[in-house]
């Protein structure tokens, strides 16, 4: 897998599958690596825990963050990126459910690159995911997916 | 009761006694001239303070020729008992030769009884006043404690119901989700029918997710700290209307701002509540050919009353009550889509500036809401 993948950490499995299909339909056709909790999203990043083994040079393109995960919730696994040397320079768009959420990690300036809105409506964010993948991932170019 | 006299040679033995004076030591003149006065009367009394230090004014008066003022003592009467008296014993001098003394004397059993009675009265009232101290403080730490008590209660009320509304998102996505993605996908799998009732599940999330916005809203009005500072009102309704009118260019509206309206108050909450209200107009005039919205101020028994004025669908007043019921609504969804929190979101937001809101409507002819801030 070349540095060409998102690295997706979402706890939900339908948010999940979701975000997934919202990337296919935003024409993203970048492979996705899911990490369901910050303690895995660290543990693929390190290359160690029960992704040790991996190429631990092998860095996603952009981290897509929902913010309430179980254990490492998204915050910390914001802060660890940002105190990372080798880590530091990755992109990280945090997946906020509200404004207030947004106002949060704001408000701890962690440093998330862009905050992706969670609306109900599954067009709007299929949307938003687009505008995000304009700006992260402009030399795609894989085929227009379904 | 008249003040006794009596006249006494300069031997201290009586000479006269006037008819007040044998009334109230219950002695005639008769019986007692030529007696020691003192003897009689005065000393010996159990009262009567008869120790060495305590000289008999009289002999005071006898010797020094001043006159002596007595306000508190004791004679005794001829049954034995004791009246309490005040007096004042004079020289009488003739050639400059002390010759006698006079007294006069007057019964002042009333006016101890009255001290009394006040020395009562002010103990009575300290003690009450003690006690209703007491009290006051019991009822004020009572008070204190019950408020923090509402006060915890309603935060965690609030965190409550805000982690709630939160939470409760997160599987609204996937239904909206899901049916959207089989209606796309699948939907030519589907009959008429199957779709059509998928397109009600997506409408119904969507409309869910719309309710839990406005309440998140409406908790975040409540919960939110209170600023306040010099609000330009009109400035922030024309940005308001700029906005909503960019969501339908299409329609014709005529809107009317007064110029230079301005309150004191929060302006993130100002904004949410004038948000609220000018959309409620532009909504309930979207059937109008021209709708007309006004926003204005007038003065009412010596304060501001801002006003928000439609020509729109307006509401009947027999049901003005429900106005500012959270999830309360006067149309039908078919005929207005909404959430049925708008007004009580601004209720409580003009509650909190210490204001009042109340409306005025009719059927077809429009509606105003006349709101104070403070």
């Amino acid at each position: 897998m070349k540095d060409n993948f998102i690295l997706l950490v979402e706890d939900n499995p339908d948010h999940e599958a979701l975000t997934i299909r919202a990337l296919k339909r935003a024409g993203l056709a970048n492979p996705v690596v899911v990490a369901h909790d910050g303690a895995e999203a660290l543990d693929f990043l390190g290359a160690k825990g029960i992704h040790a083994g991996r190429d631990i040079d092998q860095l996603p393109r952009v981290v897509l963050l929902d913010l309430k995960l179980p254990r490492v919730d998204g915050l910390e696994v914001l802060q660890h990126l940002r105190a990372d040397q080798r880590l530091q320079r990755i992109p990280v768009v945090v997946l906020t459910s509200s404004d207030e959420e947004t106002d949060l990690v704001r408000s701890y300036r962690l440093g998330a690159n862009s905050y992706i809105p969670k609306p109900v409506d599954f067009v709007q964010f299929v949307e938003a995911t687009r505008q995000m993948g304009l700006f992260w991932l402009p030399t795609n170019e894989a085929p227009r997916g379904g | 009761m008249g003040e006794g006299l009596y006249q006494l040679d300069e031997n201290g033995r009586l000479v006269y006694l006037n008819p007040a004076g044998e009334r109230m030591l219950g002695y005639s003149l008769t019986e007692i001239r030529g007696r020691k006065m003192h003897d009689l009367i005065h000393s010996h009394q159990p009262e009567s303070d008869d120790s060495p230090g305590k000289e008999c004014l009289l002999q005071r008066v006898l010797q020094d020729g001043e006159s002596q003022y007595e306000h508190q003592d004791y004679f005794r009467r001829a049954d034995g008992s004791s009246i309490p008296v005040e007096y004042t014993s004079s020289p009488l001098v003739v050639n400059g030769q002390i010759t006698g003394v006079v007294l006069s004397f007057r019964d002042i059993s009333e006016r101890k009884h009255a001290e009394a009675k006040e020395r009562r009265a002010r103990w009575e009232i300290e003690a009450k006043s003690t006690e209703i101290a007491r009290l006051n403080a019991e009822l004020e730490q009572r008070v204190r404690l019950r408020t923090a008590e509402l006060e915890t209660s309603n935060r965690e009320l609030e965190a409550f119901s805000y982690s709630v509304s939160h939470d409760l998102r997160a599987p609204l996505r996937s239904i909206d989700g899901f049916s959207h993605i089989l209606l796309e996908e699948h939907g030519d799998e589907l009959d008429a029918d199957a779709r059509h009732c998928l397109s009600r599940v997506r409408a119904a999330s969507q409309h869910m997710g719309q309710l839990i916005d406005a309440l998140l809203q409406l908790s975040r009005v409540t919960r939110a700290d209170m600023q306040r500072e010099t609000v330009d009102l009109s400035a922030l309704a024309q940005t308001i209307v700029d906005g909503l009118k960019q969501t339908a260019p299409a329609r014709q509206i005529q809107v009317c701002i007064a110029p230079g309206l301005h309150a004191s108050g929060d302006p993130r909450l100002l904004q949410v509540a004038l948000q609220n209200l000018l959309g409620n107009a532009f909504k309930f005039t979207s059937k109008q050919e021209r709708a007309e919205i006004q926003f204005g101020s007038l003065q009412q028994d010596g304060s501001t009353v801002f006003y928000v004025r439609d020509n729109g669908a307006g509401f009947q007043m027999e049901y003005a009550n429900k106005l500012f019921g959270a999830f309360q609504r006067l149309h039908g969804v078919s005929e207005f889509e909404g959430t049925g929190i708008g007004l009580a979101t601004v209720q409580r937001i003009v509650r909190r500036h210490g204001g009042r809101i109340w409306g005025e409507g009719e059927p077809d002819r429009g509606a105003t809401f006349y709101f104070t801030l403070s």
